[in-house]
């Protein structure tokens, strides 16, 4: 019954590990490196398991560098989402007011405008690079962590215990950092394995449309190179596919962790109804 | 609604929601606005592209006069929003149209299949999320829970790949692309065929891949009142379990299904845009691909905000349907 409980955490804990894992032990596992020379378009073949691409670089030995890119830019991405967020659904929510209703009004209209042609906007304007896009991406993800923020912090500021801080003459900044932030950790943390995923799956569109770092490539490159160079039209599946199940299944492994997440904070609190997986309204 | 008392609170909920959708259209209109003239670089550049490099200081100077960039930020402003509301979006330098002319081409085959896909992954989620949820634990929780969670998590690109290579190129049930055959024209049945023939895997594509979100609060919604007292009721009434689950389950569930649906449409638009890029169907995705590809700023700037004026609108139409089949909702 417990791992049943658990079975989310433990399949997404899983997943990730084995990213992880070949994430860090990438130059063990791929030593050749992104960049190394063979014949163009090889096929699948012992000496090449996922065969060449049209740079004649072994696409096994990309995919393992690729994963490092994609992730950090989908971790990197979520932690400042999150941040930014956090901290503004925090504030809005212990000063509210006209500026917190404004705010939420605003919040409100962002989360319904289609994120990802905002996101190729801003990327076309900005220019290509790694860091373009995390900014892109973080910038316009973190509505969703504000409002449930927001939300969970104008509950706490009515219960009795922040009311007797209040009385004792504990200012707003000690009663901010010492009681609220601790109180809304556990939906940050849930937003941030959910914006994780929903970073990831941001990033691969944009470098799919042709948007994304050609100096660093990701998994969403390795998809766009096989799509314009003929890796797809050519049936060459060894070259799209796996990257795309990369991108997936580590978005999968995020999400099945954030769905528990989100599943024990409503079980402890039954009355709050949150959508499931809201993390990926950020694209 | 039935009921002349009621019509003022419908009328006032309508006016609410017609209110929030003109917040939204401000909203976009500042962010269309603000866009080229907060970037770096030259807001003329980013309004007249590539052309204005290599031009004299004195060339320069008479353009930014022309395009209105010496006046203060306000009535700039202004101007600005006279001319969105008379229709004017600007000029596309790489295609040498008016940009409004280039993205309505465009809008059409993204309704396309924006639309129908919307409906049918709404269906989907119903059907088979009440489904999933009255018997959970059994066969069909236990497939469609993970299947719809891994077709969530993967890119729709990656689908529309893989249903393209596997459906059209090796079994060749679908043709490769595209919206309509060679020889066909019109409105003719034949015609109508021919595109639904071409638009059935992409619309299929996206529905699945849309599908889960919608899917899971059908499914814990429907979990959940299983055990509430009009179900034991209808029971005891001798009903059978279909019944209940079709008439009297559903039909509390499917309302906040609704509003539900409005709010995933950005989501599955943003889908659209790249299964369409991977079906060549010439629709905003493909426009936006281009014009990204060649920096055509004034069009992709407009593609988003017409997106999101679609957007805007699908939400209004299911907020305002919602509360009138269910006035609950209007409080």
């Amino acid at each position: 019954m417990r791992l049943i409980r658990y079975r989310y955490l433990l399949a997404g804990g899983a997943i990730l590990m084995c990213f992880l894992l070949s994430a860090v032990c990438a130059p063990l596992i791929a030593p050749l490196g992104p960049d190394n020379g063979d014949m163009p378009f090889l096929p699948v073949s012992p000496s090449h398991p996922l065969g060449t691409n049209d740079m004649g670089d072994d696409i096994l030995n990309e995919l393992v560098h690729a994963g490092r890119v994609s992730m950090s830019i989908g971790i990197l991405a979520a932690v400042i989402s999150v941040f930014i967020g956090g901290g503004l659904g925090i504030l809005s929510g212990y000063f509210r007011g006209l500026g917190g209703e404004l705010f939420t009004g605003i919040i409100d209209v962002f989360l319904l405008i289609p994120m990802l042609p905002l996101m190729v906007v801003l990327a076309a304007y900005l220019g290509q690079s790694w860091w373009n896009i995390v900014l892109v991406i973080s910038l316009l993800s973190w509505c969703s962590t504000a409002r449930a923020v927001r939300a969970k912090v104008l509950q706490l500021r009515e219960t009795v215990f922040v009311e007797s801080l209040k009385g004792l003459g504990i200012g707003s900044r000690r009663i901010l950092w010492h009681h609220m932030v601790p109180h809304v950790f556990d939906i940050i943390s849930a937003k941030f394995v959910l914006a994780v995923a929903g970073a990831m799956l941001s990033e691969s569109a944009l470098s799919f449309i042709g948007l994304g770092d050609s100096a660093s490539i990701s998994w969403g490159m390795m998809i766009h190179y096989a799509f314009k160079r003929g890796g797809f039209s050519g049936g060459m599946w060894w070259w799209y596919l796996p990257p795309g199940l990369c991108i997936g299944s580590c978005a999968l492994g995020f999400i099945l962790i954030g769905m528990h997440a989100e599943a024990s904070h409503r079980m402890s609190r039954p009355n709050l109804h949150t959508v499931p997986l809201s993390g990926k309204h950020s694209i | 609604m039935a009921g002349g008392e009621l019509t003022g609170s419908t009328r006032y909920y309508v006016a609410m929601k017609c209110g929030r959708f003109l917040l939204g259209f401000i909203v976009v209109c500042t962010l269309h606005f603000s866009l080229p003239r907060l970037m770096p670089g030259s807001p003329v550049f980013a309004m007249l592209g590539p052309d204005v490099i290599g031009l004299s200081e004195k060339d320069y100077a008479a353009l930014e006069a022309e395009l209105g960039l010496h006046d203060s930020l306000p009535v700039q402003f202004a101007r600005y929003f006279v001319n969105i509301v008379s229709g004017d979006f600007g000029f596309s330098y790489f295609y040498h149209l008016p940009v409004k002319k280039v993205v309505l081409i465009h809008l059409k085959p993204t309704l396309m299949l924006l639309l129908p896909s919307v409906v049918l992954s709404s269906l989907l989620a119903c059907i088979l999320g009440a489904v999933a949820g009255r018997f959970s634990g059994r066969a069909g929780d236990l497939v469609f829970t993970p299947l719809f969670l891994f077709l969530y998590a993967m890119p729709a690109f990656l689908l529309a790949m893989v249903s393209l290579d596997l459906f059209a190129f090796r079994l060749d049930w679908f043709p490769l692309g595209g919206l309509k055959g060679m020889d066909t024209g019109g409105c003719s049945p034949g015609h109508v065929l021919d595109v639904m023939r071409h638009l059935f895997l992409p619309v299929v594509v996206l529905s699945l891949s849309s599908t889960a979100a919608k899917f899971l609060v059908m499914r814990n919604s429907v979990f959940s009142s299983k055990h509430q007292g009009y179900v034991l009721y209808a029971r005891a009434r001798g009903l059978g379990e279909g019944r209940i689950l079709f008439v009297h389950i559903l039909r509390e569930a499917v309302l906040p299904m609704i509003s539900l649906v409005g709010l995933h449409v950005a989501f599955i638009m943003s889908g659209s845009l790249l299964v369409e890029i991977v079906f060549s169907i010439n629709g905003m995705g493909a426009l936006i691909h281009e014009a990204a590809m060649n920096r055509d700023y004034p069009v992709l700037n407009t593609c988003f905000l017409f997106l999101t004026l679609v957007v805007l609108t699908v939400n209004m139409v299911t907020d305002v349907l919602c509360g009138i089949l269910d006035p609950r909702v209007r409080v």
